[in-house]
């Protein structure tokens, strides 16, 4: 069976720190190696987002948004309303900026989880998530560059995590009741 | 002005202070103890007003939604910022033909300080007119994180106040928020009839601060 990874933005602006990573050569190298055969790279609506991809990939033949290297399939998507159930949910790893909605996404899924923090953003609470959730043993992220990057790539590979608890939200339906 | 006058003009002032205060004091939340919840309840019908602030605020509050086993029980009425298509596309998910309010935005990101204030002053008016006209008050104010709740909930707080309607206020912290209540957080949390948080470090930290579990 196919091995998928899915690299997401989310839906509004293009992390560019996570595309440059995760259209790496030797990140391509990395995940050939462990037995993957699809990159799915999910970029977001902004036109900036676009050009650095189209940047990013100008020595491959992209024809219809995928392209190969060598027994690598690498898929580019701007954004789609249904990633969870088309994307998310056929892949067997994640890598993800540290925005909520993407993190529940994925965990909700049951997926391997890399969270990389995109710290370009100002007042946001991704490292505090990130570490939070780390702390219970439901994802890992990366704190430093490139290079740890890959190394908490291969070690997520290879590693088992607790499933986040079920959600509590009926809880809020009694509080209205009561 | 003899001195008669001014004893009975003095007390006459006093007692309004006074009963005002009391009567603040009997309405504010924080001033009492209202923890847990109950199973089942004799009320057939309650109506809720829900605040869908934008992006991750809205996207949590669809999350918590989605959870609830009688949803249709509930009069459902959605508070939306002005502008906000995505929001509004994202309740379409959940039901076909919402009642939507349309709310003028409090503050948008990275805002100068002035216009924030001149921002947030009309939204406090426009919303103050906006429910000073309603007929009917949500019975629950259901909201999360985005400044468009603290105009809304503090509209409906003084309107409690002067007993026009006993709109309960409950307000769920976003699940981003581990160590520190966000800035609404912390401006809701006085008139707020329940605070629900989503890791225990904030219940620890701040009272009437409730934890169940993570929410979304």
């Amino acid at each position: 069976m196919a091995r998928q990874i899915l690299a997401t933005c989310g839906a509004t602006v293009c992390f560019d720190r996570l595309i440059q990573y995760v259209l790496d050569k030797r990140f391509f190298a990395l995940i050939l190696r462990l037995g993957y055969d699809r990159l799915v790279v999910q970029y977001g609506k902004t036109a900036a987002g676009r050009e650095l991809v189209e940047k990013l990939t100008s020595e491959y033949t992209v024809h219809d948004n995928v392209f190969t290297v060598n027994r690598l399939e690498v898929q580019l998507l701007a954004f789609d309303p249904d990633i969870v159930k088309k994307y998310t949910a056929q892949s067997d790893l994640v890598i993800s900026h540290g925005g909520t909605g993407s993190v529940l996404d994925t965990l909700r899924c049951n997926k391997k989880l890399v969270v990389l923090i995109n710290t370009e953003l100002a007042d946001n609470h991704q490292l505090e998530i990130a570490e939070a959730f780390e702390q219970e043993g439901v994802l890992e992220y990366v704190r430093g560059g490139f290079s740890e990057f890959l190394e908490v790539v291969e070690r997520v590979n290879c590693r088992e995590f607790e499933p986040l608890a079920i959600p509590e939200g009926k809880v809020v339906e009694r509080i209205i009741w009561s | 002005m003899d001195e008669r006058h001014f004893t009975l003009a003095a007390s006459v002032v006093l007692l309004t202070l006074l009963a005002s205060i009391g009567r603040l004091i009997y309405i504010l939340p924080s001033c009492h103890n209202t923890f847990g919840y109950a199973q089942k309840s004799t009320v057939t019908s309650k109506s809720v007003l829900i605040l869908l602030g934008s992006g991750g605020h809205t996207g949590e509050m669809i999350r918590i939604l989605r959870q609830f086993e009688h949803f249709d029980h509930l009069k459902r009425q959605y508070a939306v910022a002005d502008s906000d298509e995505t929001s509004l596309s994202s309740i379409r998910s959940l039901e076909e033909s919402p009642s939507v309010i349309t709310i003028p935005r409090a503050r948008n990101i990275g805002e100068g300080k002035l216009s924030a204030v001149f921002r947030s002053s009309k939204a406090f008016i426009s919303t103050f007119l906006l429910f000073a006209s309603m007929k009917q008050y949500p019975d629950v104010f259901l909201c999360n994180g985005p400044g468009t709740a603290i105009p809304i909930a503090y509209v409906l707080f003084f309107f409690k106040y002067l007993g026009r309607c006993r709109t309960k206020i409950i307000y769920v912290e976003s699940l981003a928020r581990v160590n520190n209540l966000s800035l609404t957080g912390k401006l809701i949390l006085p008139i707020a009839d329940r605070v629900l948080v989503q890791w225990s470090q904030l219940a620890k930290k701040y009272k009437r601060c409730e934890y169940y579990g993570i929410l979304v």
